[in-house]
């Protein structure tokens, strides 16, 4: 097993290796100069140059990917093209806005999609069922924009109960209950996008292992339906389940672009979008790996998780 | 008719921003009756409201990012401009007339030739941190434009100034290379703000403005409070400058009532937001304005006949209605602002007609087929509808020409000034003399119609140094001419600047300045 979990680990840095080299390809292959998107139409020959001198935007693309990945282990991400702020304290900034959403987000998700999940496999095929199926369908087919925008239209715009956009002040330095009140509708309409793929994921997972003859032993041995499924179906359904919650969690952090632009939360996805926006490559590298390692990362705690969850593999023979 | 544009051009009218005659005029364009526009011109004239003291005022603010900043050298977005002018002030502000008014600069005068320039600065204003505000200030804030190493778009302007010297520590001279009797206007750039001698860091910087910078957050989120050493009057105790960039998101926040004023109004979503209980449009008209772009220099546009069948082709009336809602006005051909104190009035209005199109587009001999009018969003949102509507009207007059949508992204690199026609767009100038000359004038930096006339770059430089205002405003009157007769622009409109306030928020009006807004508008509002 642990020569299992070692591969896993290496796989996973190079694998992130590998998505370095394509996000520094990506970003040079964006089309334009920084120089021109910071200094706008009014930009002259001569600004441009100095701009281009200043960043060292002329010497090779090999020479500064080396000098970037050096940077990059020493954990030093350099200045940002836009500000000339450091890109490490302006992402410690935005990643907590992120992080909290996304924990908080997955507090209310995660259980209660496995229980909406459990809730539709203990009473599968029943009307129950259809209205679990047919809701998180639903939601699912709903991009965040949409959600997110009714919501705020309806409890902010028209009953005034919730704030339409999150506010600067109670976010940063509120108390837990501001907190919770400038993020209550943007953790509502994340849950909306994550919960349906965790549910069905559950529920299916659950049903696949109720065809199983153990379980089949288990019902004759007359335990009832709820209790076969907790005590005995659940816990080998475990693995898919923690793979797709990890991958929720992942998109979570890195996907909540437009969640954040729409409740006007200073995240990593609206400084990744400012970024992209004035082609400060920098910052969009760094937070471009910062995502990759999210992923990576969920994803090596979710086979881990499986590998310890799964008897066989725990025991190999 | 639009209830909302009617009364914002009341608004327009009571702050001064256009003149009656221009009122009568869009009035009458939006088919206001005689009757009701009278009682329009009544409710304009008593509106002077009560004002209260105190109060934290939040203001939404549409553009911005990472790339703001507090040193006037780099102000690039709007949202710099405002919350620039609430912690410094320029040296000159212009009214809503576009006229210059003493700001920093108490008065000044230049000799007959306009081409050297004395500033007399304000006596007794002090920084927030309690330095004595004076001449080496100016100095230092300019000079710092001029630097190799900069890269502030108010360089090109400021390069003009050949001498800057202190003359005592309250008036400043100037030297220009050439006569510009605009030069005070000049000074009226939001990059031109005055920042104190020696300030290089910008971290927490002191201004000389109503307000003193409290809290910022690069992009995000900046809290004012107010100097109690201003110079002038301020009302408000804070203001606060939130950045919200999505347009959608930004209304819907002001229905919701969590700002008290937002910028930048989605043309779309003007009627949901005038439905809104509380919340007001304030629609400034403009200099910014979207155009037929025909180039002199190449076929099928060289043909002046051509040129002239397009501009009759226009639905004026029609774009202003339909592509911007009805706020916006109609131009004559040429690039200076009905709201420019140097509009000339006296040039017959071109209005959309057929028959002198056909007549016109006969005489050329050019076939219809062969034009193409390139069009992008890019160019002013709503530039692919405008460029239908023309279609349209043109197809009126016989003339089939093909409408092609290019790709945003290269708009500005590919086809602008590379096609014979395309949908150009310009935002405001603060002078008829700077449009003109990034326009028009043949070795502008940006001529897109490739249109060159001698006669015509003469008189822009004898404008320019003109001192007597009536002989200048013939001069620009005659060039106004030129460009309705001869030149490559086809004027498709003037558009509106559209910003929204609650309806308790008072000073916070219309302003033909665009962008850089008023330079006191962050210490004329308050609540009412």
């Amino acid at each position: 097993m642990v020569r299992l979990l070692i591969r896993r680990i290496l796989l996973g840095i190079v694998v992130t290796w590998v998505v370095s080299m394509m996000i520094f390809a990506a970003t040079e292959l964006l089309p334009g100069d920084v120089c021109h998107a910071v200094l706008g139409q009014g930009a002259t020959e001569q600004s441009l140059e100095s701009c281009r001198e200043r960043l060292q935007l002329n010497q090779p693309m090999h020479t500064r990917y080396l000098q970037w990945l050096g940077r990059l282990a020493t954990g030093e991400l350099g200045t940002s093209l836009a500000n000339d702020l450091q890109i490490s304290d302006q992402i410690g900034a935005r990643a907590w806005n992120t992080v909290r959403l996304a924990a908080l987000t997955a507090l209310i998700a995660v259980p209660l999609a496995v229980l909406l999940g459990l809730i539709a496999a203990i009473r599968a095929d029943s009307s129950v069922d259809r209205g679990i199926s047919i809701g998180t369908l639903c939601f699912i087919s709903v991009p965040e924009f949409f959600t997110g925008v009714l919501l705020v239209y309806i409890l902010a715009v028209q009953l005034r109960w919730m704030p339409a956009v999150a506010n600067y002040r109670d976010l940063t330095r509120g108390d837990f209950l501001e907190v919770i009140e400038a993020l209550a509708l943007p953790i509502a309409t994340l849950t909306f996008a994550v919960l349906a793929h965790m549910t069905r994921m559950t529920r299916t997972a659950v049903l696949n292992v109720m065809s199983s003859p153990y379980i089949e032993q288990a019902i004759l041995k007359g335990a009832s339906r709820s209790r076969v499924i907790i005590r005995h179906a659940l816990p080998n359904a475990v693995a898919p389940i923690v793979n797709v919650i990890a991958l929720n969690l992942a998109y979570l952090v890195s996907g909540v672009v437009v969640v954040e632009a729409i409740f006007r939360i200073p995240g990593l996805g609206t400084l990744m979008v400012e970024s992209v926006i004035y082609r400060d490559i920098p910052t969009v590298q760094a937070i471009g790996m910062l995502f990759c390692v999210t992923y990576v990362g969920f994803n090596l705690i979710a086979d881990v998780m499986a590998i310890i969850a799964n008897p066989r593999l725990r025991h190999p023979r | 008719m639009k209830n909302g544009s009617i009364y914002a051009l009341r608004d327009q009218l009571a702050v001064g921003q256009i003149s009656r005659r221009q009122f009568l005029k869009r009035a009458g364009a939006l088919g206001i009756s005689a009757a009701a526009t009278s009682t329009l011109l009544a409710s304009a004239a008593s509106s002077a409201a009560a004002r209260k003291t105190g109060g934290t005022l939040r203001v939404c603010i549409a553009s911005g990012g990472t790339t703001d900043s507090l040193d006037p050298t780099k102000f690039l977005s709007t949202g710099d401009y405002a919350r620039g002018h609430s912690i410094y002030n320029p040296l000159v502000a212009l009214n809503p007339s576009m006229q210059p008014i003493p700001a920093l600069a108490e008065s000044w005068e230049s000799n007959s030739t306009a081409d050297e320039w004395v500033f007399s600065l304000r006596k007794g204003v002090t920084f927030s941190n309690g330095k004595d505000f004076t001449s080496a200030d100016v100095l230092y804030s300019l000079q710092r434009h001029l630097r190799p190493e900069s890269e502030s778009p108010g360089k090109p302007l400021l390069e003009q100034v050949t001498e800057m010297k202190a003359d005592g520590a309250h008036a400043v001279r100037m030297k220009t290379a050439s006569p510009n009797a605009d030069l005070p206007i000049l000074f009226t750039q939001p990059q031109f703000m005055i920042s104190q001698e020696g300030e290089e860091e910008f971290v927490n910087p002191s201004g000389t403005g109503g307000f003193i910078m409290k809290e910022y957050e690069v992009g995000i989120y900046a809290r004012v409070e107010r100097n109690p050493n201003y110079w002038g009057d301020c009302y408000l105790d804070a203001l606060e400058w939130i950045t919200n960039v999505d347009g959608t998101a930004r209304m819907n926040a002001m229905m919701a009532g969590e700002y008290d004023i937002a910028t930048e109004v989605d043309r779309n979503l003007i009627d949901l937001v005038t439905r809104a209980p509380g919340v007001e449009i304030v629609a400034s008209a403009s200099g910014r304005h979207t155009n037929l772009s025909m180039m002199c220099d190449r076929e099928p546009t060289s043909n002046h006949d051509l040129r002239q069948a397009l501009k009759y082709c226009i639905p004026r009336e029609q774009i202003i209605q339909n592509a911007f809602k009805g706020y916006g006005m109609v131009g004559n051909d040429h690039q200076v602002s009905p709201t420019d104190p140097f509009y000339c009035d006296e040039i017959a209005q071109r209005t959309f007609d057929p028959d002198k199109a056909r007549h016109h587009f006969k005489k050329s001999g050019v076939d219809g087929a062969s034009i193409t009018l390139y069009t992008s969003d890019m160019a002013v949102s709503g530039s692919e509808a405008i460029a239908l509507i023309f279609a349209e009207g043109a197809k009126a007059a016989g003339i089939d020409l093909q409408v092609q949508v290019a790709p945003p992204g290269s708009y500005w690199s590919k086809v602008w000034m590379q096609v014979p026609v395309c949908v150009s767009g310009w935002d405001a100038r603060p002078t008829a003399d700077l449009m003109l000359t990034i326009a028009n004038k043949s070795d502008g930096s940006w001529n897109e119609t490739a249109w060159g006339s001698e006669p015509f770059d003469q008189l822009l430089v004898a404008a320019r140094g003109e001192t007597d205002a009536a002989k200048r405003k013939g001069m620009y009157c005659e060039m106004q001419r030129m460009l309705h007769d001869d030149g490559g622009v086809g004027m498709l409109g003037f558009y509106d600047m559209i910003d929204s306030r609650r309806d308790n928020v008072v000073g916070f009006d219309p302003h033909p300045a665009g962008y850089n807004r008023d330079a006191f508008f962050a210490t004329d509002i308050s609540f009412a």
